[in-house]
Protein backbone atom coordinates (compact mmCIF):
# COMPACT_ATOMS: atom_id res chain seq x y z
CA UNK A 1 0.00 0.00 0.00
CA UNK A 2 1.23 3.68 -0.36
CA UNK A 3 3.21 6.06 2.10
CA UNK A 4 0.48 7.28 4.41
CA UNK A 5 1.21 11.18 4.97
CA UNK A 6 -2.00 12.13 7.02
CA UNK A 7 -4.30 10.01 9.11
CA UNK A 8 -7.43 10.76 10.91
CA UNK A 9 -8.35 8.18 13.45
CA UNK A 10 -11.49 8.31 15.14
CA UNK A 11 -12.40 12.08 14.55
CA UNK A 12 -15.79 13.49 15.89
CA UNK A 13 -16.93 17.09 16.07
CA UNK A 14 -20.09 18.22 18.63
CA UNK A 15 -21.20 21.61 18.46
CA UNK A 16 -22.59 23.36 21.25
CA UNK A 17 -22.45 20.23 22.94
CA UNK A 18 -25.05 18.02 21.71
CA UNK A 19 -25.02 18.95 17.65
CA UNK A 20 -22.62 15.96 16.39
CA UNK A 21 -21.46 17.26 12.92
CA UNK A 22 -19.27 13.98 12.41
CA UNK A 23 -18.83 10.70 14.06
CA UNK A 24 -15.96 8.24 13.98
CA UNK A 25 -13.96 9.55 10.78
CA UNK A 26 -11.06 7.34 9.92
CA UNK A 27 -9.15 7.88 7.07
CA UNK A 28 -6.02 7.31 5.72
CA UNK A 29 -4.35 9.89 3.00
CA UNK A 30 -2.04 8.59 0.54
CA UNK A 31 0.97 10.63 0.12
CA UNK A 32 1.38 12.81 -3.43
CA UNK A 33 -2.29 11.28 -4.52
CA UNK A 34 -5.81 13.55 -4.38
CA UNK A 35 -8.23 12.79 -1.69
CA UNK A 36 -11.48 14.16 -2.83
CA UNK A 37 -14.05 14.55 0.50
CA UNK A 38 -17.50 13.82 -0.99
CA UNK A 39 -21.33 14.21 0.13
CA UNK A 40 -24.66 15.65 0.67
CA UNK A 41 -24.29 19.07 1.77
CA UNK A 42 -24.40 19.68 5.18
CA UNK A 43 -23.06 16.11 6.03
CA UNK A 44 -19.50 17.54 7.56
CA UNK A 45 -17.54 17.57 4.68
CA UNK A 46 -15.85 21.26 5.63
CA UNK A 47 -15.77 20.38 9.16
CA UNK A 48 -13.63 17.67 8.20
CA UNK A 49 -11.78 19.87 6.31
CA UNK A 50 -11.25 22.07 8.85
CA UNK A 51 -10.23 19.71 11.27
CA UNK A 52 -7.96 18.35 8.97
CA UNK A 53 -6.62 22.20 8.61
CA UNK A 54 -6.20 22.59 12.45
CA UNK A 55 -8.79 25.37 12.43
CA UNK A 56 -11.65 23.34 14.42
CA UNK A 57 -10.51 20.81 17.28
CA UNK A 58 -12.17 17.59 17.19
CA UNK A 59 -14.14 16.82 19.99
CA UNK A 60 -12.91 13.21 19.80
CA UNK A 61 -10.17 11.59 18.18
CA UNK A 62 -6.77 12.91 16.70
CA UNK A 63 -5.21 14.07 13.08
CA UNK A 64 -1.76 12.55 12.54
CA UNK A 65 0.90 13.74 9.72
CA UNK A 66 3.41 11.02 9.83
CA UNK A 67 2.06 9.90 12.61
CA UNK A 68 2.34 13.42 14.62
CA UNK A 69 -0.92 14.28 16.22
CA UNK A 70 -1.22 17.95 14.59
CA UNK A 71 -1.70 21.35 16.85
CA UNK A 72 -3.52 23.53 15.03
CA UNK A 73 -2.82 24.68 11.86
CA UNK A 74 0.91 24.42 10.48
CA UNK A 75 3.20 24.98 7.65
CA UNK A 76 2.84 21.65 6.20
CA UNK A 77 -0.98 22.31 5.09
CA UNK A 78 -2.41 24.72 2.91
CA UNK A 79 -5.86 25.89 2.40
CA UNK A 80 -7.89 27.13 -0.83
CA UNK A 81 -10.83 28.59 0.17
CA UNK A 82 -14.63 27.88 -1.38
CA UNK A 83 -14.89 32.04 -1.28
CA UNK A 84 -11.54 32.70 -2.54
CA UNK A 85 -10.75 34.59 1.01
CA UNK A 86 -8.77 36.98 -1.35
CA UNK A 87 -8.01 40.44 0.41
CA UNK A 88 -9.82 43.19 -1.55
CA UNK A 89 -7.72 45.92 -0.44
CA UNK A 90 -4.36 44.04 -1.76
CA UNK A 91 -3.17 43.41 -5.47
CA UNK A 92 -3.16 39.67 -7.26
CA UNK A 93 0.94 39.52 -6.02
CA UNK A 94 0.31 41.04 -2.63
CA UNK A 95 -2.44 38.32 -1.65
CA UNK A 96 -0.16 35.44 -3.15
CA UNK A 97 2.99 36.40 -1.06
CA UNK A 98 0.64 36.95 2.11
CA UNK A 99 1.26 33.09 3.17
CA UNK A 100 5.03 33.84 3.09
CA UNK A 101 4.73 37.18 4.29
CA UNK A 102 3.15 35.26 7.29
CA UNK A 103 6.26 33.31 7.79
CA UNK A 104 8.48 36.47 7.78
CA UNK A 105 10.38 36.05 4.16
CA UNK A 106 11.95 39.32 2.92
CA UNK A 107 9.64 41.33 0.27
CA UNK A 108 12.71 40.61 -2.20
CA UNK A 109 11.94 36.56 -1.56
CA UNK A 110 8.84 35.98 -1.48
CA UNK A 111 7.73 38.54 -4.56
CA UNK A 112 10.01 36.55 -6.50
CA UNK A 113 8.42 33.01 -5.05
CA UNK A 114 4.87 34.63 -5.87
CA UNK A 115 5.62 35.71 -9.44
CA UNK A 116 6.85 32.39 -10.22
CA UNK A 117 3.38 30.41 -9.21
CA UNK A 118 1.49 33.27 -10.46
CA UNK A 119 2.98 32.37 -13.73
CA UNK A 120 2.43 28.75 -13.30
CA UNK A 121 -1.39 29.21 -12.58
CA UNK A 122 -1.61 31.24 -15.46
CA UNK A 123 -2.24 35.05 -14.13
CA UNK A 124 1.35 36.70 -15.32
CA UNK A 125 0.03 40.27 -16.79
CA UNK A 126 -2.34 40.38 -13.65
CA UNK A 127 -0.39 40.70 -10.39
CA UNK A 128 -1.24 44.26 -9.99
CA UNK A 129 -5.30 43.70 -10.34
CA UNK A 130 -6.85 43.75 -7.65
CA UNK A 131 -9.16 40.66 -6.58
CA UNK A 132 -12.56 42.99 -7.96
CA UNK A 133 -10.49 43.37 -11.21
CA UNK A 134 -10.68 39.50 -11.88
CA UNK A 135 -13.25 37.00 -12.97
CA UNK A 136 -14.39 34.34 -10.13
CA UNK A 137 -11.91 31.85 -12.05
CA UNK A 138 -8.64 33.98 -11.95
CA UNK A 139 -9.41 34.53 -8.00
CA UNK A 140 -9.48 30.91 -7.64
CA UNK A 141 -6.04 30.90 -9.41
CA UNK A 142 -5.14 33.49 -6.85
CA UNK A 143 -6.10 31.28 -4.06
CA UNK A 144 -4.34 28.46 -5.71
CA UNK A 145 -1.50 30.06 -6.20
CA UNK A 146 -1.01 31.87 -2.68
CA UNK A 147 -1.84 28.36 -1.26
CA UNK A 148 1.11 26.92 -3.19
CA UNK A 149 3.89 29.36 -3.03
CA UNK A 150 4.23 28.70 1.33
CA UNK A 151 5.08 25.18 -0.27
CA UNK A 152 3.33 22.81 2.09
CA UNK A 153 2.79 18.98 1.40
CA UNK A 154 -0.84 18.60 1.77
CA UNK A 155 -2.85 21.15 -0.38
CA UNK A 156 -6.56 21.05 1.44
CA UNK A 157 -9.22 22.51 -1.07
CA UNK A 158 -12.73 23.63 0.07
CA UNK A 159 -15.03 23.26 -2.45
CA UNK A 160 -12.75 25.68 -5.09
CA UNK A 161 -14.52 25.42 -7.89
CA UNK A 162 -18.36 25.92 -6.79
CA UNK A 163 -18.41 29.38 -7.24
CA UNK A 164 -17.39 29.32 -11.09
CA UNK A 165 -19.68 28.89 -13.82
CA UNK A 166 -19.65 25.70 -15.44
CA UNK A 167 -16.97 26.07 -18.09
CA UNK A 168 -14.49 27.61 -16.01
CA UNK A 169 -14.82 24.69 -13.40
CA UNK A 170 -14.00 22.05 -15.81
CA UNK A 171 -10.99 24.68 -17.29
CA UNK A 172 -9.81 25.22 -13.54
CA UNK A 173 -10.13 21.21 -12.93
CA UNK A 174 -8.20 20.18 -16.19
CA UNK A 175 -5.31 22.88 -15.13
CA UNK A 176 -5.62 21.49 -11.55
CA UNK A 177 -4.72 18.28 -12.86
CA UNK A 178 -1.75 19.00 -14.96
CA UNK A 179 -0.39 21.27 -11.91
CA UNK A 180 -0.12 18.43 -10.46
CA UNK A 181 2.06 16.62 -12.64
CA UNK A 182 4.42 18.87 -11.81
CA UNK A 183 4.04 20.25 -7.89
CA UNK A 184 4.13 16.67 -6.58
CA UNK A 185 1.33 17.31 -3.55
CA UNK A 186 -1.14 15.52 -1.53
CA UNK A 187 -4.34 17.21 -1.99
CA UNK A 188 -7.66 16.67 0.08
CA UNK A 189 -10.22 18.01 -1.90
CA UNK A 190 -13.94 18.78 -0.54
CA UNK A 191 -16.80 18.32 -3.37
CA UNK A 192 -20.37 17.75 -3.53
CA UNK A 193 -20.04 16.79 -7.35
CA UNK A 194 -19.64 13.44 -8.13
CA UNK A 195 -17.97 13.96 -11.74
CA UNK A 196 -15.79 16.29 -10.17
CA UNK A 197 -14.82 13.87 -7.33
CA UNK A 198 -14.23 10.86 -9.79
CA UNK A 199 -12.13 13.14 -12.55
CA UNK A 200 -10.01 14.27 -10.14
CA UNK A 201 -9.43 11.67 -7.28
CA UNK A 202 -7.66 8.89 -6.40
CA UNK A 203 -9.39 8.50 -3.18
CA UNK A 204 -13.27 9.03 -2.84
CA UNK A 205 -14.26 8.99 0.35
CA UNK A 206 -18.16 8.92 0.61
CA UNK A 207 -19.54 11.06 3.39
CA UNK A 208 -23.16 10.00 4.75
CA UNK A 209 -25.29 12.64 6.24
CA UNK A 210 -25.87 13.84 9.56
CA UNK A 211 -24.04 13.16 11.82
CA UNK A 212 -21.14 13.28 8.83
CA UNK A 213 -19.32 9.23 8.99
CA UNK A 214 -17.35 7.41 6.28
CA UNK A 215 -20.11 5.52 3.97
CA UNK A 216 -17.80 4.24 1.54
CA UNK A 217 -14.44 4.83 -0.01
CA UNK A 218 -13.93 4.37 -4.07
CA UNK A 219 -10.72 4.18 -5.69
CA UNK A 220 -11.30 5.33 -9.38
CA UNK A 221 -8.18 3.95 -10.90
CA UNK A 222 -8.37 5.81 -13.65
CA UNK A 223 -5.67 6.52 -16.21
CA UNK A 224 -4.84 10.52 -15.81
CA UNK A 225 -1.40 10.09 -17.03
CA UNK A 226 -2.60 10.33 -21.17
CA UNK A 227 -4.64 13.35 -22.67
CA UNK A 228 -6.78 14.89 -19.55
CA UNK A 229 -9.64 15.67 -21.87
CA UNK A 230 -10.42 12.04 -22.64
CA UNK A 231 -10.91 11.38 -18.96
CA UNK A 232 -14.83 11.76 -19.22
CA UNK A 233 -14.98 9.64 -22.00
CA UNK A 234 -13.58 7.07 -20.13
CA UNK A 235 -15.75 3.53 -19.73
CA UNK A 236 -14.59 3.39 -15.66
CA UNK A 237 -15.25 7.13 -15.41
CA UNK A 238 -19.15 6.47 -16.30
CA UNK A 239 -19.30 3.66 -14.41
CA UNK A 240 -18.38 5.15 -10.94
CA UNK A 241 -20.43 8.06 -11.44
CA UNK A 242 -23.88 6.14 -11.36
CA UNK A 243 -22.18 3.88 -9.11
CA UNK A 244 -21.22 6.68 -6.66
CA UNK A 245 -24.61 8.08 -7.00
CA UNK A 246 -26.70 5.27 -6.53
CA UNK A 247 -24.77 4.40 -3.25
CA UNK A 248 -25.35 8.12 -1.93
CA UNK A 249 -29.21 8.34 -3.23
CA UNK A 250 -29.75 6.87 0.42
CA UNK A 251 -28.32 9.41 1.78
CA UNK A 252 -30.30 12.40 -0.14
CA UNK A 253 -33.50 12.82 1.27
CA UNK B 1 -38.86 65.10 -42.48
CA UNK B 2 -35.83 64.90 -40.42
CA UNK B 3 -34.65 68.60 -40.61
CA UNK B 4 -37.84 69.77 -39.12
CA UNK B 5 -37.46 67.14 -36.55
CA UNK B 6 -33.99 68.49 -35.80
CA UNK B 7 -35.45 71.99 -35.80
CA UNK B 8 -38.14 71.40 -33.17
CA UNK B 9 -35.88 69.48 -30.88
CA UNK B 10 -33.31 71.77 -30.89
CA UNK B 11 -35.14 75.11 -28.86
CA UNK B 12 -36.98 72.01 -26.83
CA UNK B 13 -33.74 70.89 -25.39
CA UNK B 14 -32.57 74.17 -24.70
CA UNK B 15 -35.49 75.10 -22.48
CA UNK B 16 -35.14 71.78 -20.85
CA UNK B 17 -31.27 72.88 -19.90
CA UNK B 18 -32.80 76.16 -18.86
CA UNK B 19 -34.84 74.34 -16.53
CA UNK B 20 -32.63 71.82 -15.27
CA UNK B 21 -30.63 74.96 -14.16
CA UNK B 22 -33.00 76.97 -12.74
CA UNK B 23 -35.12 74.20 -10.59
CA UNK B 24 -32.09 71.71 -9.73
CA UNK B 25 -28.97 73.63 -9.51
CA UNK B 26 -28.11 74.38 -5.99
CA UNK B 27 -27.03 77.98 -6.68
CA UNK B 28 -30.15 79.17 -8.35
CA UNK B 29 -32.21 77.96 -5.34
CA UNK B 30 -29.32 80.12 -3.05
CA UNK B 31 -29.70 83.38 -5.07
CA UNK B 32 -34.14 82.95 -5.41
CA UNK B 33 -34.01 82.71 -1.34
CA UNK B 34 -31.20 85.46 -0.65
CA UNK B 35 -33.41 87.99 -3.13
CA UNK B 36 -36.36 86.78 -0.72
CA UNK B 37 -34.57 87.48 2.63
CA UNK B 38 -32.72 90.79 0.73
CA UNK B 39 -36.82 92.25 0.01
CA UNK B 40 -38.35 91.32 3.65
CA UNK B 41 -35.07 92.75 5.19
CA UNK B 42 -35.54 95.72 3.29
CA UNK B 43 -39.04 96.08 3.67
CA UNK B 44 -37.75 96.39 7.31
CA UNK B 45 -40.88 94.16 8.82
CA UNK B 46 -38.92 92.23 10.95
CA UNK B 47 -35.90 94.06 13.45
CA UNK B 48 -34.30 90.64 13.84
CA UNK B 49 -33.82 89.82 10.02
CA UNK B 50 -31.82 92.47 8.27
CA UNK B 51 -31.17 92.89 4.60
CA UNK B 52 -28.54 90.40 3.35
CA UNK B 53 -26.65 93.05 1.85
CA UNK B 54 -26.35 94.29 5.48
CA UNK B 55 -25.14 91.41 6.39
CA UNK B 56 -22.47 91.31 3.86
CA UNK B 57 -21.22 94.08 5.41
CA UNK B 58 -20.99 92.47 8.64
CA UNK B 59 -19.38 89.73 7.24
CA UNK B 60 -16.43 91.80 6.21
CA UNK B 61 -16.39 94.18 9.65
CA UNK B 62 -16.20 90.45 11.66
CA UNK B 63 -13.26 89.45 9.65
CA UNK B 64 -11.41 92.56 11.01
CA UNK B 65 -12.49 92.13 14.89
CA UNK B 66 -9.70 90.07 16.43
CA UNK B 67 -12.62 88.55 18.91
CA UNK B 68 -13.96 86.98 15.96
CA UNK B 69 -10.50 85.33 15.12
CA UNK B 70 -10.07 84.44 18.91
CA UNK B 71 -13.33 82.56 18.44
CA UNK B 72 -12.30 81.10 15.18
CA UNK B 73 -8.90 79.55 16.41
CA UNK B 74 -10.60 78.33 19.97
CA UNK B 75 -13.56 76.63 17.96
CA UNK B 76 -10.74 75.22 15.45
CA UNK B 77 -8.65 73.79 18.43
CA UNK B 78 -11.37 71.95 20.14
CA UNK B 79 -13.12 70.74 17.67
CA UNK B 80 -9.44 69.04 16.46
CA UNK B 81 -8.47 68.07 20.27
CA UNK B 82 -11.74 66.38 20.36
CA UNK B 83 -12.50 64.96 17.00
CA UNK B 84 -9.06 63.12 16.84
CA UNK B 85 -9.48 61.98 20.64
CA UNK B 86 -12.44 60.86 19.39
CA UNK B 87 -11.30 58.56 16.91
CA UNK B 88 -7.74 58.06 18.25
CA UNK B 89 -9.76 56.47 21.34
CA UNK B 90 -12.84 55.18 19.74
CA UNK B 91 -11.84 53.16 16.95
CA UNK B 92 -8.93 51.34 19.52
CA UNK B 93 -12.42 50.60 22.11
CA UNK B 94 -14.54 49.60 18.63
CA UNK B 95 -11.85 47.29 17.71
CA UNK B 96 -11.64 45.68 21.29
CA UNK B 97 -15.64 45.40 21.22
CA UNK B 98 -15.44 43.69 17.72
CA UNK B 99 -12.93 41.26 19.00
CA UNK B 100 -13.86 40.40 22.60
CA UNK B 101 -17.30 39.14 22.99
CA UNK B 102 -16.81 39.89 26.85
CA UNK B 103 -15.77 43.74 26.15
CA UNK B 104 -18.86 44.18 24.06
CA UNK B 105 -21.26 42.78 27.02
CA UNK B 106 -19.72 45.00 28.99
CA UNK B 107 -19.78 48.27 27.34
CA UNK B 108 -22.10 48.24 24.25
CA UNK B 109 -25.34 49.49 26.71
CA UNK B 110 -23.30 52.23 27.85
CA UNK B 111 -22.23 53.39 23.99
CA UNK B 112 -25.75 52.58 22.68
CA UNK B 113 -27.30 54.92 25.87
CA UNK B 114 -24.82 57.52 24.71
CA UNK B 115 -25.40 57.56 20.68
CA UNK B 116 -29.07 58.30 21.40
CA UNK B 117 -28.33 60.54 24.44
CA UNK B 118 -29.71 64.74 24.04
CA UNK B 119 -25.72 64.90 25.35
CA UNK B 120 -26.62 68.85 25.28
CA UNK B 121 -28.29 68.17 28.49
CA UNK B 122 -25.03 67.17 30.34
CA UNK B 123 -23.42 70.17 29.22
CA UNK B 124 -24.26 72.42 32.08
CA UNK B 125 -22.96 69.43 34.68
CA UNK B 126 -19.68 69.32 32.31
CA UNK B 127 -18.75 72.98 33.17
CA UNK B 128 -18.10 72.82 37.06
CA UNK B 129 -15.66 69.74 36.09
CA UNK B 130 -13.91 71.28 33.48
CA UNK B 131 -14.04 74.77 33.84
CA UNK B 132 -15.52 77.52 31.59
CA UNK B 133 -12.65 77.06 28.94
CA UNK B 134 -11.79 74.73 26.23
CA UNK B 135 -12.10 71.83 28.24
CA UNK B 136 -15.33 71.59 28.49
CA UNK B 137 -16.01 72.81 24.74
CA UNK B 138 -13.81 69.64 24.24
CA UNK B 139 -15.64 67.22 26.04
CA UNK B 140 -18.57 67.85 24.35
CA UNK B 141 -17.07 67.87 21.35
CA UNK B 142 -16.09 64.14 22.45
CA UNK B 143 -19.74 62.79 23.89
CA UNK B 144 -21.16 64.32 20.77
CA UNK B 145 -18.61 62.36 18.32
CA UNK B 146 -16.93 59.22 20.00
CA UNK B 147 -19.87 56.91 20.35
CA UNK B 148 -20.45 56.53 16.46
CA UNK B 149 -17.07 55.87 15.96
CA UNK B 150 -16.72 53.08 18.38
CA UNK B 151 -20.30 51.27 17.27
CA UNK B 152 -18.99 51.76 13.28
CA UNK B 153 -15.90 50.53 13.87
CA UNK B 154 -17.24 47.30 16.03
CA UNK B 155 -20.01 46.51 13.26
CA UNK B 156 -17.26 46.50 10.84
CA UNK B 157 -14.98 44.55 12.94
CA UNK B 158 -17.67 42.12 13.46
CA UNK B 159 -19.14 41.60 9.81
CA UNK B 160 -15.60 40.86 8.50
CA UNK B 161 -15.62 37.34 6.70
CA UNK B 162 -14.54 34.47 9.08
CA UNK B 163 -12.83 32.72 5.82
CA UNK B 164 -10.61 35.82 6.02
CA UNK B 165 -9.76 35.12 9.40
CA UNK B 166 -9.24 31.54 8.92
CA UNK B 167 -6.75 32.07 5.50
CA UNK B 168 -4.90 34.23 8.13
CA UNK B 169 -4.97 31.24 11.10
CA UNK B 170 -4.48 28.55 8.21
CA UNK B 171 -0.99 30.79 6.92
CA UNK B 172 -0.09 30.90 10.77
CA UNK B 173 -0.36 34.31 11.71
CA UNK B 174 -0.41 35.04 15.70
CA UNK B 175 -3.94 36.98 16.72
CA UNK B 176 -2.12 40.38 16.78
CA UNK B 177 -1.15 40.29 12.97
CA UNK B 178 -4.61 38.81 11.94
CA UNK B 179 -6.44 41.70 13.62
CA UNK B 180 -3.74 44.36 11.93
CA UNK B 181 -3.01 42.83 8.82
CA UNK B 182 -6.39 41.20 7.91
CA UNK B 183 -9.42 42.59 10.38
CA UNK B 184 -9.33 46.17 10.72
CA UNK B 185 -8.20 46.65 7.00
CA UNK B 186 -11.61 44.63 6.14
CA UNK B 187 -13.18 47.26 8.63
CA UNK B 188 -11.76 50.23 7.24
CA UNK B 189 -15.40 51.16 5.03
CA UNK B 190 -17.21 50.99 7.98
CA UNK B 191 -14.79 52.78 10.11
CA UNK B 192 -14.11 55.36 7.65
CA UNK B 193 -18.33 55.87 7.72
CA UNK B 194 -18.11 56.32 11.43
CA UNK B 195 -15.23 58.88 11.09
CA UNK B 196 -17.42 60.91 8.53
CA UNK B 197 -20.53 60.25 11.11
CA UNK B 198 -18.51 61.42 14.14
CA UNK B 199 -17.09 64.69 12.01
CA UNK B 200 -20.53 65.55 11.68
CA UNK B 201 -21.38 65.10 14.90
CA UNK B 202 -18.05 66.95 16.32
CA UNK B 203 -19.27 69.59 14.38
CA UNK B 204 -22.43 70.00 16.42
CA UNK B 205 -20.97 69.41 19.50
CA UNK B 206 -18.31 72.28 19.30
CA UNK B 207 -20.86 74.48 18.18
CA UNK B 208 -23.64 73.58 20.76
CA UNK B 209 -21.22 73.10 23.02
CA UNK B 210 -20.08 77.13 23.06
CA UNK B 211 -23.27 77.92 22.77
CA UNK B 212 -24.76 76.37 25.78
CA UNK B 213 -21.90 78.01 27.92
CA UNK B 214 -22.43 81.05 26.08
CA UNK B 215 -19.41 82.85 27.14
CA UNK B 216 -16.49 81.55 25.45
CA UNK B 217 -15.79 81.61 21.62
CA UNK B 218 -18.71 81.50 18.96
CA UNK B 219 -20.87 81.15 22.16
CA UNK B 220 -20.20 84.33 23.45
CA UNK B 221 -20.12 86.24 20.11
CA UNK B 222 -23.89 85.13 19.62
CA UNK B 223 -24.66 85.83 23.14
CA UNK B 224 -23.26 89.44 23.10
CA UNK B 225 -24.32 89.83 19.52
CA UNK B 226 -27.64 89.08 20.40
CA UNK B 227 -27.99 91.14 23.68
CA UNK B 228 -26.93 94.49 21.69
CA UNK B 229 -29.34 93.84 18.81
CA UNK B 230 -26.55 93.46 16.08
CA UNK B 231 -28.42 91.52 14.12
CA UNK B 232 -26.51 92.27 10.97
CA UNK B 233 -23.62 90.38 12.66
CA UNK B 234 -25.18 87.76 14.49
CA UNK B 235 -26.98 86.61 10.90
CA UNK B 236 -23.12 86.66 9.39
CA UNK B 237 -21.95 84.64 12.16
CA UNK B 238 -24.42 82.01 11.53
CA UNK B 239 -23.44 82.13 7.90
CA UNK B 240 -20.18 81.54 8.52
CA UNK B 241 -20.88 78.39 10.97
CA UNK B 242 -23.18 76.90 8.47
CA UNK B 243 -20.27 77.21 5.14
CA UNK B 244 -17.63 76.24 8.01
CA UNK B 245 -19.77 72.98 8.71
CA UNK B 246 -20.58 72.48 5.35
CA UNK B 247 -16.76 72.61 3.73
CA UNK B 248 -15.62 70.01 6.41
CA UNK B 249 -18.34 67.73 6.22
CA UNK B 250 -17.84 68.02 2.16
CA UNK B 251 -13.97 67.85 2.40
CA UNK B 252 -15.10 64.26 4.58
CA UNK B 253 -17.49 63.05 1.77
CA UNK B 254 -14.90 63.43 -0.63
CA UNK B 255 -12.22 61.27 1.57
CA UNK B 256 -14.58 58.77 1.95
CA UNK B 257 -15.68 58.35 -1.63
CA UNK B 258 -11.93 57.81 -2.52
CA UNK B 259 -12.02 55.02 -0.02
CA UNK B 260 -15.17 53.15 -0.99
CA UNK B 261 -13.67 51.67 -3.52
CA UNK B 262 -13.25 48.87 -0.84
CA UNK B 263 -16.90 48.11 -0.28
CA UNK B 264 -17.67 47.23 -3.58
CA UNK B 265 -15.42 43.95 -3.81
CA UNK B 266 -16.87 42.39 -0.37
Amino acid sequence: MDDIILKTEDVGVIYDGSIVALENVSLNVPTGKLTAILGPSGCGKTTLLKVIAGLIEPSTGTVKIRDKEIIGPGPDRALVFQDFALLPWATVLQNVAFGLRAQGVSKREREKTSLNYIKEVGLSGFEDKYPHQLSGGMRQRTGLARALTVNSDILLMDEPFSAVDEQMRRKLQEDLLELLKIENKTVIFVTHSIEEAVYLADQVVILSGRPGSIAEIVYPEIDRLGEIDLIRRQPRYVELVDEIWSSLKSYVE
Amino acid sequence: MLNSDMAKSKPSNRKLLFNRLMWTSPFWSLIFWAGIWEFIGQMGWMTLLPPLSGIWFAFAELLEQSAFWDAFAMTARTFGIGLGLSILVGIPVGVLMGISTRTDKILSIWVNLFLSAPITAVIPALMPIFGIADATVIATVILFSIWVVIIDTQAGITHVKDSLVEMGRNFGCSRWKIIIWIVIPAAMPEIITGVRLSVVRAVKGVIVGQIVIALIGFGGLFNTYLSYFLMERFWALIIVVFVMSFTIIGLVEMLERRIAFYARTR
